[in-house]
């Protein structure tokens, strides 16, 4: 009996123990999130001093190849400023599940992250409480002489809170072998395109790898009519009209006109078209098992590095909306991050941000293959990665900062989601309208304006 | 004289009746500090912000509105949504995972090498994070599945996608509760089934008459635990099935109000009518349960 006592009190002390040790780290907490000392770098110089550094750097940057580019840019900072013993701690969630609730629960708990990924439209909370620093008189992103587009990316209500580094883009990814073997050339118009996926289908090949178990690419397929045709109509403030309740989605012609065109081309879709995620997708692309991908740019380097060593070559179309040509290549800035001026390390971590939209921009992108905002390109890019970069540097594009504010979290999530089950009914034959989707998409839209009241 | 000594005894008994039970809710302490510390307590913090207005959970502007969340919440016809799909999920994983574990248990209850193995075997699923055994899921049903059936994945459809994790969730627990059932035959006395045999009962009167009353203890255990299982049920639709509207269920619901969409108050809410639910249920399951409980 009296060791069984002595078992179950030892138990309890070691219980208490290790939630006093628990409870202990909130105290703790406030003395790393003391207030940025400016001053700190130049002393550290001025003596020759060593500053040890810790930067917290959160991103979503799932794909492997940007996770190194991310790596390699922060040791080419590393190596250009002796006077720091940078500690780098990346921590990545993905973007669609888990990234922001993560960011928040870190911050709610006392964590202060020196940079946070993400585009301040998307994430007002942030700017609203002050874990965002205010950017618009940042000397280095002013003189980078980025067009509006690029600066809409990266600003909330007119001020600028973030460091865009990078462009993405997306469209379709063709099968060079397929489409030189049957004859195809790149459609420039919708028919042509319709009529391109009929002669796939006719010579036993799936015209089309999709990733709908990715929620983001139900949007993309959609954005290239949506965003052009908004642009091109003035809309500019479509997504802040939808949020507040003043435009409902029936007001806009083009959405259920970008829906009956997209639903032509779901007619082909494989068994495993709702269930394939990005990668997945990609293998059924590459290994020939499908002739066309609708794909973003953001996964080039995951491509190159799949197809490394073989013989597959593939090229890259915008994809026809109309048979008018009136289709723009899709451009948002991709990779931005925001700096938290509550961070212990604050000042480095301007400066590391401000490196590497300069300077270090081609260490990133020679790891990355991605396309600067400043319109270069590393050299052992590919080349539909430079092609990219011209179109954009010749402005004709649609550009989701030339909106006035973006989705949030919510209706984005909402848009996604309905646009899968969009796609769901051609992929179960229950081919669901586009004024049906609608209805539903706008009843969710309603449902969430009625709780913001 | 003899009172007195008879009361010294029971005062005695109740002495030691009182150390044993001392000791034993000693035992049961950290267990219950450790839930009290991580669940109970923050759960009954959180309570007082389904009254507010707290919008992002990074804020600390929140205002009392009294029902305003719940009243919002129980009109909301995607949170009752929610919760038919998180329902539907349990039921079916709940008599699953429980009558195939009724049935590998009786097969295996037996000892020799074999059934130990194949114990062991059926176990091994159990031991894997919910989220492996849903994404290695995604690749037997398109691989294996379609192949097989000729038939798109569960998990791409509306339709099936709730029995498609349901099937996961089967397959994962349905060796625990095989291990509760097998500990539930083992203490079943033989004499029972030797009485019954000479009453001239067959093998499905012996099953029905002797077996399952004197389960009823490992069917309380199995049933409510897998509810409380099921009505949590998250990582999944997370792993495989995050856009579709037909998987949300209710603790993904909550999730995204909290974290994603910055709505806490509501979130919060949607939490406690969740938990008050979760509660009486598996209240209501225990009580039919222990109802037919009989002791060997």
């Amino acid at each position: 009996m009296k060791s069984k006592k002595f078992v179950a009190l030892l138990l309890v002390l070691v219980m208490a123990l290790t939630m006093v040790a628990c409870g202990s780290k909130s105290t703790e907490t406030p003395s790393t999130t003391a207030a940025p000392k400016a001053d700190a770098p130049a002393a550290t110089e001025a003596k020759g001093e060593v500053k040890d550094v810790q930067i917290t750097v959160f991103h979503y940057m799932v794909q492997t190849t940007k996770q190194a580019g991310l790596d390699a840019v922060e040791a080419a900072f590393a190596a250009e400023h002796p006077e720091y013993n940078i500690t780098w701690d990346n921590v990545m969630y993905n973007q669609g599940t888990d990234y922001f609730p993560q960011l928040q629960t870190a911050l709610a708990s006392g964590d202060q992250p020196e940079i946070m990924m993400g585009n301040p439209g998307l994430y007002p909370d942030l700017v609203e409480q002050g874990y965002v620093a205010d950017l618009t008189d940042n000397a280095v992103i002013n003189g980078l002489g980025l067009p509006s587009g690029d600066l809409g990316d990266v600003s909330a209500d007119g001020r600028i809170y973030g460091f865009p580094i990078d462009f993405k883009t997306w469209g379709v990814f063709y099968n060079k072998k397929i489409f030189s073997d049957l004859g195809l050339s790149e459609p420039k118009t919708y028919t042509e395109l319709l009529n391109a996926c009929q002669t796939i289908a006719d010579a036993g090949i799936d015209p089309w790898a999709h990733a709908f178990g990715d929620a983001v690419f139900g949007d993309i397929e959609m954005r290239n009519y949506i965003w052009t045709k908004a642009l091109a109509a003035g809309d500019n403030d479509l997504f802040s009209k939808l949020m507040s309740g003043e435009a409902k989605l029936a007001d806009y012609p083009y959405f259920a006109e970008g829906l009956e065109t997209w639903a032509k081309r779901l007619q082909w879709m494989r068994d495993d078209a709702m269930v394939n995620d990005q990668n997945a997708a990609l293998e059924v692309f590459t290994s020939g098992q499908a002739a066309m991908m609708y794909f973003g740019s953001w996964g080039i380097g995951d491509l190159e590095a799949m197809i490394a060593g073989s013989d597959f070559e593939y090229g890259f179309f915008v994809e026809p909306i109309d048979d008018e040509g009136s289709a723009k290549l899709n451009v948002q800035v991709d990779q931005c991050f925001m700096v938290n001026p509550n961070a212990e390390n604050y000042d480095v971590a301007v400066q590391f941000m401000e490196y590497w939209v300069t300077e270090g921009g081609s260490s990133w992108s020679a790891v990355s293959l991605m396309p600067l905002l400043n319109g270069s390109v590393a050299d052992n890019a590919p080349d539909i990665v430079k092609t990219l970069a011209s179109i954009k540097g010749s402005g004709n594009i649609a550009h989701y900062g030339d909106f006035t504010a973006p989705f949030n979290s919510q209706f984005t999530t909402d848009w996604r989601t309905y646009l899968t089950a969009f796609a769901e009914s051609y992929s179960n034959g229950s081919n669901q309208s586009p004024e049906e989707c609608l209805k539903a998409m706008q009843a969710k839209f309603d449902q969430n304006i009625a709780e913001n009241g | 004289m003899k009172y007195s000594k008879d009361n010294q005894l029971a005062r005695g008994r109740r002495v030691r009746q009182l150390k044993t039970q001392g000791t034993n809710l000693l035992f049961l302490l950290p267990a219950f500090a450790l839930f009290a510390y991580v669940v109970l307590i923050p759960f009954l913090q959180g309570i007082p912000y389904s009254f507010t207005n707290w919008k992002s959970i990074i804020s600390d502007k929140k205002e009392f509105n009294g029902l305003h969340n719940y009243i919002l919440m129980l009109k909301n016809t995607y949170f009752q949504q929610a919760f038919v799909h998180t329902l539907t999920f349990t039921v079916i994983y709940d008599i699953g995972a429980n009558v195939l574990g009724l049935a590998f248990a009786l097969l295996l209850f037996q000892n020799s090498k074999f059934a130990n193995a194949c114990r062991t075997m059926m176990f091994l699923p159990f031991t894997t994070a919910l989220t492996s055994a849903a994404i290695v899921w995604s690749y037997v049903y398109t691989d294996v599945y379609s192949v097989l059936f000729g038939a798109a994945s569960p998990l791409g459809q509306s339709s099936q996608v709730v029995a498609g994790m349901a099937v996961i969730a089967i397959w994962r627990d349905m060796g625990y509760c095989m291990l509760i059932y097998i500990a539930g035959l083992k203490a079943i006395p033989g004499d029972y089934y030797e009485a019954a045999t000479l009453d001239g009962a067959n093998t499905l009167q012996r099953f029905t008459n002797v077996t399952l009353p004197l389960l009823v203890p490992s069917f309380t255990s199995n049933v409510t635990l897998l509810l409380a299982w099921g009505l949590r049920c998250f990582d999944y639709p997370m792993a495989v099935a995050r856009n579709m509207e037909a998987a949300q269920t209710s603790a993904m619901f909550i999730y995204d109000y909290i974290f994603g969409y910055s709505k806490a108050g509501l979130g919060q809410a949607s939490a406690v009518m969740l938990t008050i639910v979760l509660v009486l249920l598996t209240r209501v399951v225990t009580y039919f349960f222990r109802k037919s409980e009989v002791e060997a």
